[in-house]
């Protein structure tokens, strides 16, 4: 019986190995042996079995794939994918199943077969990491972002491995010296990245560079007096403010006695204009979600579109939407040209669905996007038409 | 000793099950579109529809249009009946409730004032409402109780108080810890329900302000902005950003959701609001499409 097995077993051993290698050596006849050479090989290519992830022959898939990249993928690293599936939020490219924007799938010569340095990966498309600061924090000075990112998903929009302040925490330990640096409370119950920029800044502490202009001069009693608490504290010096809430549509919703300015602005430092705490698309993420979901979801979309105040009054407006003017006129303050070969809009054409002037917003969806061209609202080439013209 | 017939116990039993599957069936029969205020063929054109209130005993709708400045009102059958700015004084009305004696008390955003109108000789009154020393108070949607007295939420603190005949706030329901912010509420028999809808949660308070229970809404939602309940204690929920009505069990479990976001009609563009009428028909303001939707079943 053990005769009869190893009978078996040694020829079938070896015509598996001698099949892989004749498989490796098939598709390495013809494609150049140096571009699948670095320091680190990817575990298929290493044991010369190709086709573990790609058809010789035919697929509907580039690159001759034998399913989608993240499928593939997802099929051997199972770990990995149930830890993004855990995750409130994934990274542009693993969402769009794009694995190789950030990896090379056959050879690199970086860890986890990253195309290239951890830094340079990342700054393919976060251009505005090349900032420069007089003070660098420590862990993006050495180009290690995944110290505080998660590259493939997180539950925070920043895809930060850990909320704050128990990211920052764990590295600066030294409590009682922060308690001190910040009017005696507990670090545990503040969030550091409202007033510090964990990449770098022009201070040692690395604060954000528009700063409240109590808290540039240390005069924290002008606000924190102790006599108020709500939006009062606000108003004290920005009376003015209030009237700019007085619209049909506003953003005023404040939760009992929290000031609900400290809601969308940060009251010490943040890194553009407004003292908003990171850009304004961060800030309107928080109770608009749904929008940022629905657009990722989305396969035209307009550039540019991460400052919700383009288009957007943020405070109050009597326009649809919240935008700054008719749909019209914000449309037209970027795109002068459109008005002149356009639809006709407004009072000229009716849309007969309900009645109402006809303007941009009819025909193209710019704020979440859509997946047909030019973000429309249907194709362009007749179902979007046919909506008002039926006869067409 | 009497002895029971069996068939004397089953014939109720039967008649009250044929009665209760009866019922259940019509009030779970599909939504079917009624009509629109104002009707498609009307000359009238509304601008920023955003908020509706029916006036039961009347059976009469009357709708605020801000964009225009002006209250809106229809009968029974959806026809156009007259278009008011009382002494021209709205310039954006948010919200209106109906008092007795042929009052109206409207919210103009305009100003963050709470006007008094009195239909007979069109005279209206502003009052400016302040929570304490010198704290703001911006009135959002109001309501009246059976008793007269007026309920107003304030966006600035995203509570609702109840004011007394000389508008002070005599009773704050505000959320337990952790809330975000109440953008709709409802005055019931059992108390006052709050739509907390960041969290996604709607409050039952007693109109002591004391919390009776929290009912967590589950099922996937958008942008909810307001709600009512139905006569069998079913949350009806309007998503702005889906354009359609979720409606829950009295647990918060999702049952079912109706409506489709569009412009033709029947179909929801950014609504805004939504209640019951005198018959049970569900009306939804429908702020994008310029209209107020009814549906029966």
């Amino acid at each position: 019986m053990t005769r009869c097995i190893q009978r078996l077993l040694i020829p079938t051993l070896f015509l598996s190995l001698w099949a892989t290698s004749v498989f490796a050596a098939n598709c390495l006849d013809c494609h150049e042996r140096e571009s699948f050479e670095g320091r680190v090989i990817h575990a298929p290519l290493k044991d010369g079995d190709c086709q573990i992830c790609h058809n010789p022959h035919a697929t509907p898939h580039k690159g001759l794939l034998l399913k989608s990249q993240k499928e593939l993928c997802f099929e051997c690293h199972q770990s990995l994918k149930r830890q993004i599936e855990s995750r409130k939020l994934s990274h542009e490219p693993v969402e769009r199943g794009e694995c190789t924007v950030c990896h090379a799938p056959h050879a690199a010569n970086y860890r986890n077969l990253l195309s290239g340095s951890l830094v340079e990966s990342c700054a393919v498309c976060h251009d505005e990491l090349q900032d420069q600061f007089a003070n660098k924090h420590a862990p993006y000075a050495k180009g290690q972002c995944n110290s505080c990112h998660d590259p493939h998903a997180a539950d925070d929009y920043r895809l930060l491995n850990k909320s704050t302040p128990g990211l920052c925490l764990d590295c600066h330990k030294q409590q009682e010296r922060l308690k001190k640096k910040h009017m005696g409370r507990s670090p545990q119950t503040m969030d550091c990245l409202t007033c510090h920029n964990p990449h770098g800044g022009e201070q040692r502490a690395l604060l954000r560079k528009v700063q409240h202009e109590p808290f540039a001069n240390g005069d924290c009693r002008v606000c924190h007096s102790g006599n108020q608490t709500g939006i009062e504290v606000c108003t004290q010096c920005h009376d003015d403010v209030l009237t700019s809430f007085n619209h049909t549509s506003n953003h005023f919703l404040g939760a009992g006695q929290e000031n609900l300015c400290t809601r969308c602005h940060t009251p010490h430092a943040s890194n553009g204009p407004g003292l908003l705490p990171g850009s304004a698309g961060s800030v309107c993420r928080n109770c608009h979600a749904d929008t940022f979901e629905r657009r990722q979801t989305m396969l035209h979309r307009h550039q540019n579109w991460d400052e919700c105040s383009d288009c957007h009054a943020l405070h109050g407006s009597d326009y649809p939407a919240m935008l700054k003017a008719e749909p019209d006129k914000v449309c037209s303050g970027c795109h002068e040209n459109h008005t002149t070969f356009t639809h006709p809009l407004g009072e000229q054409a009716i849309d007969p669905r309900n009645m109402r002037p006809m303007n941009c917003v009819t025909c193209h969806d710019p704020n979440v996007g859509t997946m047909f061209q030019y973000f429309l609202r249907g194709s362009g080439e007749r179902g979007l038409c046919v909506e008002c013209h039926q006869s067409y | 000793m009497k002895q029971i017939k069996l068939s004397n116990i089953f014939c109720p039993i039967t008649l009250v099950l044929i009665v209760f599957c009866a019922s259940t069936a019509i009030a779970s029969g599909p939504w079917k579109y009624v009509m629109s205020l104002p009707d498609t063929t009307a000359e009238l054109r509304l601008g920023e529809a955003l908020s509706l209130t029916v006036d039961d005993e009347r059976q009469r709708y009357y709708v605020v249009d801000s964009s225009h400045g002006q209250l809106v009102s229809f009968d029974s059958e959806g026809t156009f009946l007259t278009a008011l700015n009382p002494g021209n004084r709205l310039q954006k009305p948010v919200s209106l409730a109906l008092a007795k004696g042929g009052r109206l008390w409207v919210v103009e955003r305009s100003s963050n004032q709470l006007l008094q109108v009195n239909l007979k000789d069109q005279q209206v009154r502003a009052f400016t409402l302040a929570a304490g020393e010198g704290e703001h108070v911006f009135p959002d949607k109001i309501a009246l109780d059976d008793d007269g007295n007026l309920y107003v939420l304030d966006r600035g603190r995203g509570i609702v108080v109840r004011l007394d005949d000389n508008l002070r706030i005599v009773q704050s329901f505000v959320g337990e810890d952790g809330f975000k912010g109440f953008v709709d509420f409802r005055l019931t028999k059992d108390g006052l329900w709050l739509l907390d809808s960041l969290n996604r949660n709607l409050v039952l308070l007693t109109y002591e302000g004391k919390l009776v229970r929290q009912v967590p809404l589950t099922g996937e939602m958008e942008f909810p902005v307001a709600f009512d309940i139905d006569a069998t204690g079913h949350f009806y929920l309007l998503d702005r950003h889906a354009g359609k009505v979720l409606v829950f069990d009295s647990r918060g479990d999702l049952s079912y959701d109706l409506l489709l976001k569009g412009k033709r009609q029947g179909r929801l563009w950014y609504p805004s609001d939504l209640m019951f009428d005198w018959q049970g028909r569900l009306c939804v303001v429908n702020e994008g499409n310029g209209r107020v939707d009814i549906y029966s079943r």
